[in-house]
């Protein structure tokens, strides 16, 4: 059974980690928290090259994900890790977007930087280019619990991150490395009830 | 750790409603591409279902009605029995018709409640995994039957030709001119296609307990990312061929007697995956084939129909002629052929690759 080695999360002005209690505030859009996240010596090295041209959920999962690999420290191997996008939103505003500026440009040609945004997976594939992570990749709806994820999720190290409005929640879950963890409804909650346990 | 079977399958696509029909008319070489009715498709050429031109709802709902009609077994099963439905972008012909002003519609989440409803599902999993989203799907499922989580699956592709998804290929400049050709050395580009397709994935004991006489056997898997670049593949193949030889190594080291490949037509998918196959075979690469000459690129589906495709296939001995190739892509010339051949016994290597570098290889076997 996989346990959590490292979380974070991002909300509106703040970001967290759990295990390393890690905090980066004052931020007033994600470009800015990309700004503090690289200037930060203790975040993971990665790949924000798609960054700029990426939309708000791709934005969420790269950064949530750098940060959850960094909380996760030496327990983080990107060769063999496997990302999940889970929940959340999905892509209905990106699909949204993609077919209005083709609408706007008279039906002709769409805008395939906006096209690729429109597969639900595309954010949490991103998220795997930007910590070179080589494992399985995917984004599935309808686990009802944060267990139903991780039989959903493979043997090997194994990166869940779920986006809603706004926020993001990344976890990586490693064999032995760390406390079990309840059964919750999302990502968020699981984040909460782990802090609650003064997980540090 | 419990075995995984295919204890049935069904498909509906251009090319037929049923396994047997599809394959049939792969053996015979036959393209199922025809102009688009249902939007201005610009005259291009399609692997369309025009049995659901016309009618009302989502496009993606009539294939899936189609597909139940086709294949009744998937019903019958215990209302428990779980769906995972693969798609990349589900009902997106509703937000095609959407009013302005009005909330906009998660297509895929549409779509899998409609696929619920449609096979009498209590409960379902969607999985996204772009063009690989197939074979992902089914992964779950087995992992689920080995690891005694479910005693059987029904898992489901599917995906619809669309207005969206075209111009979206449009626009990276991927689709095809004349008809996708996969591993030919002039092939020019994709050619999209709808189909949807099912399998019941068991344990061989739930199989004989819902009265199916398994048609093969999951035999392993290996998926992987390329994590390099968002739609371009790497072009050496290596992580392609590292999820080859994961999945060869979890089937126990089986004969590969041939390939149904991802071959979409496009320059870049060809080529990795042609280096891939040598990277993981050296010289000894099997047979190889992609049924997207004949049926279009199916998408989410696709994967589920390579495989129900592939235990077909061993259960004839008969690899099908290579819809489209006139002159085989370098490093292909050995793998792929313009007529049919002979099979061999034991395991297919059937791979699904996805936009944002996503590898999948899944190996079925014919049981002992």
């Amino acid at each position: 059974m996989s346990i959590i080695a490292g979380a974070a999360r991002i909300m509106p002005g703040v970001a967290e980690t759990l295990r390393s209690a890690r905090r980066l505030e004052g931020f007033a859009s994600l470009a800015e928290l990309r700004t503090l996240v690289e200037k930060a010596d203790w975040v993971t090295e990665g790949n924000l090259e798609d960054f700029r041209r990426g939309c708000d959920s791709v934005r969420l999962a790269q950064l949530a994900a750098l940060l959850a690999a960094a909380d996760a420290g030496e327990a983080w191997v990107p060769d063999r890790a496997a990302i999940l996008g889970w929940n959340g939103s999905g892509c209905v505003a990106e699909n949204h977007r993609y077919w209005q500026d083709f609408l706007a440009n008279g039906r002709d040609l769409g805008r395939g930087s906006l096209f690729v945004a429109t597969l639900a997976s595309t954010p949490a594939c991103e998220a795997a280019i930007t910590l070179g992570a080589h494992g399985s990749c995917c984004y599935v709806k309808g686990a009802a619990s944060t267990c139903e994820l991780v039989k959903l999720c493979s043997e090997t190290l194994t990166m869940a991150i779920e986006i809603g409005k706004a926020r993001a929640t990344a976890l990586v879950f490693a064999p032995g490395a760390g406390p079990d963890y309840p059964e919750c409804a999302n990502l968020e909650q699981l984040f909460g009830e782990m802090r609650n346990r003064k997980w540090k | 750790m419990h075995d995984a079977v295919i204890a049935a399958a069904g498909m509906a696509t251009a090319l037929g409603d049923c396994v047997r029909e599809n394959v049939e008319a792969l053996l015979a070489g036959r393209r199922g591409f025809s102009e688009v009715r249902h939007f201005d498709g610009k005259g291009v050429k399609l692997g369309l279902c025009h049995e659901l031109d016309g009618g009302g709802g989502s496009r993606a709902g009539r294939l899936i009605e189609l597909l139940a009609a086709s294949f009744p077994e998937a019903a019958e099963l215990p209302q428990e029995v779980p769906l995972y439905l693969a798609t990349t972008v589900g009902a997106i012909d509703l937000l095609e018709r959407q009013e302005p002003e009005t909330e906009m519609p998660n297509c895929s989440e549409i779509l899998l409640e409609f696929a619920l409803r449609c096979f009498g599902r209590k409960r379902g999993v969607l999985v996204a995994a772009a063009c690989a989203s197939g074979q992902q799907a089914i992964a779950l499922a087995a992992r689920a039957i080995q690891r005694g989580e479910n005693d059987c699956a029904l898992v489901v592709g599917c995906d619809m030709v669309s207005e969206f998804v075209t111009s979206g290929f449009a626009s990276l400049g991927a689709l095809s001119t004349s008809g996708s050709r996969p591993y030919d050395a002039e092939r020019d580009g994709l050619t999209l296609g709808e189909a949807a397709a099912a399998l019941v994935v068991a344990s061989p004991e739930a199989a004989e307990r819902y009265g199916f006489v398994p048609l093969g056997r999951i035999a392993g898997w290996g998926e992987s990312c390329d994590a390099s670049h968002i739609t371009a593949p790497d072009l050496s193949g290596r992580q392609l061929a590292r999820a080859i030889r994961w999945a060869w190594e979890a089937a126990g080291n089986p004969t590969i007697a041939g390939v149904v490949g991802h071959g979409t037509g496009t320059r870049y998918n060809d080529e990795a995956e042609i280096r891939a196959l040598h990277t993981a075979f050296e010289e000894h690469v099997p047979p190889l084939f992609s049924l997207k000459g004949n049926l279009g690129h199916t998408l989410g589906a696709t994967g589920v129909i390579q495989t129900a495709v592939a235990l077909e296939l061993l259960k004839l001995r008969r690899m099908p002629p290579q819809a489209g190739l006139r002159f085989p892509a370098p490093g292909a010339e050995q793998m792929v052929s313009c007529v049919e051949r002979p099979l061999g016994g034991g395991a297919i290597l059937s791979l699904n690759v996805g936009f944002g570098g996503l590898n999948s290889a899944l190996i079925v076997e014919e049981l002992r």
